[in-house]
């Protein structure tokens, strides 16, 4: 029987067709036998903790910040092989936090993590995974009012609803309820509680490199190397996550480790390590650039050789922050894969918009930054107390003589 | 409308690079590669052999966006007149692929490399119809640690042995006005001498008003005065970097 029914849906994936849906008989069943060039091996499941981006179907892995990964030129993720460079000026070290929830992710993810610079102290300091309540009361709701028709923008999440992180609860729904636990691509993070470490993760530390060595050899000769080491010993399915957390940081690095060549030259070995290894490797970097300004030739060079950058601004703090006033503005420099290409990432911004962070107990999240509208009741003061009491109590019938 | 201002200039491009240097610059925001891309396609197009050095990125990365313009890069390369020369993976780790450069040896042994390549080409197809691609030589300034009239020097010695070739640089304001440390010097007077040097200058840069969300930047083109026998000497032009494809238009101009 060569024919097959039209509206029966094909499962490109080759998995049982749920439980749930009405099973037509005698319509896809006796195909089945008599078709021995349908795709024999249906293609493996990702890795965990990856999936498709949706722009290009490369995979893509989680930043453990979904309001990052939202931002990440419609890649809804990181994509492998790609690297991400966050740059903050002043004394703070709030990408110090992204690079904890990215680090955490990938051990809840069961990805090899390996820290440069640091010991495992700082792996036991990651956040823990917090319960789900947060994320799940809105899916429940969103889930009632699914559109039948825009099934395939599902996943893209609300269209204009800015850069909120509903692109980042998108998860396959195909398979059982038990299967989609398995499939979280991005957790929630508590940073008030300590990620329990499980005995079996793969980390790895490589330390900084020391002031001893003479100055004639590279600092980084020995991190390239280790991770060269790593990578090629590792078997070709696991996802490797890197995370060096305030590069060129004089506490942590000796002072010739800032020589322009020298640390170009490690930069672009990273980058040729993440070529060679695009299925597989990610890595981020925290950059202080208080000593080293975005402005010169040299981390002007940093940029040009990673993947993504971006600039956290600190606002300056008077007062305690109030609950959800961000903490500072963020810029985006360069989006991975669309910058290499020539897109601008203005593309990516509704309208100019500013973007901002807050960091909260519960989550890192990048939002559109609008200074907030003038206080009504504020406005009333003022008015009262320059002797216009009156014009600021007018009703609708006074004004109409 | 768009597709034939890209079009032009491309085939301006083309007409006077023979026997020329051109140059292309970009900056952090707005990459050249989609012009590098185009112009790649319009090369092997136009029944030339190319030569494509990038220090910059992987040969996977350029053929999975040339073929959105149309062009097979694996298919030209079995047909040897598109050779792709390595400067990325194996330029300071050891090389798994064995076809890329190293600068683990120097300038000299690189350029060495560079050069066997090239003739080995021109020997098979005549050096008339050669044209070489290189992307992002001022790697070896800033990475390489080496002067920039070397590079340069290297860089003339490739392009006596082909026909015409087309440099990339990075021209970001960083290294090219702000020049007190080595390698912004070394940056600036090497984008100067070749820009000196060139018949004509492509420069990308972001939009100066800020983003926009149906603009990617603008391209001005420069055409020095002695080799111009076009009817015009500079031409400036937006673009917009879509999906799949490239918009070029004019300032003003209605667009779809």
């Amino acid at each position: 029987m060569s024919f097959q029914r039209r509206n029966v849906i094909i499962n490109a994936r080759g998995a049982p067709p749920r439980p749930g849906a009405p099973a037509s008989p005698g319509a896809a069943s006796p195909t089945t036998p008599t078709s021995p060039a349908s795709p024999a091996a249906p293609p493996p499941p990702p890795p965990p903790g990856t999936r498709p981006s949706p722009i290009n179907g490369q995979p893509t892995t989680s930043t453990g910040t979904p309001s990052l990964d939202s931002l990440l030129a419609g890649h809804a993720g990181l994509p492998l092989g790609c690297s991400l460079l966050i740059e903050e000026p002043g004394t703070t070290d709030y990408g110090g936090a992204l690079l904890r929830y990215y680090a955490a992710e990938g051990i809840v993810q069961g990805h090899a993590v390996t820290v440069v610079g640091f010991g495992d102290h700082w792996i036991r300091e990651l956040p823990a995974v917090s319960g789900d309540a947060v994320v799940d009361e809105p899916r429940k709701n969103k889930e009632s009012e699914r559109m039948k028709i825009a099934w395939r923008y599902e996943r893209l999440g609300d269209f204009g609803s800015g850069i909120g992180g509903s692109r980042a609860q998108y998860t396959p729904d195909r398979g059982s309820t038990a299967g989609d636990k398995a499939k979280v691509f991005c957790h929630a993070f508590d940073l008030a509680k300590r990620l329990s470490i499980p005995g079996n993760a793969k980390t790895a530390f490589i330390p900084p490199p020391s002031a001893a060595a003479g100055r004639d050899t590279s600092p980084y000769a020995n991190i390239i190397a280790r991770l060269t080491a790593i990578l090629s010993q590792s078997p070709p399915d696991t996802i490797h996550r890197v995370v060096i957390p305030s590069l060129l940081n004089p506490a942590l690095y000796p002072p010739h480790a800032a020589q322009s060549t020298y640390l170009l030259q490690f930069i672009h070995s990273l980058r040729a390590l993440l070529r060679n290894y695009p299925k597989q490797l990610t890595i981020m970097i925290s950059l202080p650039t208080e000593l080293y300004p975005r402005d010169t030739g040299m981390i002007r060079w940093v940029e040009i050789l990673s993947d993504g950058v971006i600039e956290l601004l600190p606002l300056p703090r008077k007062t305690a922050a109030k609950d959800g006033e961000p903490q500072g503005l963020v810029k985006l420099w360069k989006l991975p894969i669309l910058s290499e290409k020539g897109g601008g990432t203005g593309a990516q911004l509704a309208a100019g918009e500013d973007l901002a962070f807050t960091v909260s107990r519960r989550k890192f999240e990048i939002t559109a930054y609008s200074l907030p509208p003038a206080d009504e009741d504020e406005e009333a003061e003022r008015a009262e107390k320059t002797g216009q009491g009156e014009g600021g109590k007018k009703t609708k019938v006074d004004l109409e003589f | 409308m768009s597709q034939s201002l890209h079009h032009d200039l491309l085939s301006h491009h083309i007409s006077l690079s023979s026997s020329h240097l051109c140059l292309v610059t970009s900056v952090l925001g707005a990459s050249g590669s989609w012009y590098g891309h185009s112009l790649l396609a319009a090369l092997l197009k136009s029944s030339s052999t190319v030569i494509h050095l990038s220090f910059l990125h992987s040969a996977v990365f350029h053929s999975d966006a040339v073929r959105k313009w149309g062009v097979d890069l694996g298919q030209y390369g079995r047909k040897g007149r598109y050779v792709f020369i390595d400067g990325l993976s194996g330029l300071f780790l050891p090389d798994r692929t064995k076809d890329g450069v190293s600068m683990q040896a120097g300038l000299e042994k690189l350029s060495q490399q560079v050069k066997e390549k090239v003739k080995k080409v021109a020997a098979a197809v005549g050096s008339s119809k050669v044209v070489l691609v290189v992307e992002g030589p001022d790697v070896l300034l800033s990475v390489g640690g080496v002067s920039s009239m070397e590079v340069v020097n290297e860089l003339l010695d490739w392009h006596e042995l082909v026909s015409s070739t087309t440099v990339m640089v990075n021209a970001d304001a960083a290294f090219v006005t702000r020049t007190r440390t080595r390698l912004e010097m070394e940056e600036a007077s090497f984008v100067t001498t070749l820009a000196h040097q060139a018949a004509s200058v492509t420069s990308l840069r972001m939009l100066d008003t800020g983003l926009a969300k149906d603009v990617s930047g603008v391209l001005r083109v420069t055409t020095s005065s002695e080799t111009a026998n076009t009817d015009w000497h500079e031409k400036e032009v937006l673009y917009f970097v879509k999906d799949g494809s490239v918009e070029v238009f004019n300032r003003g101009q209605m667009r779809s």
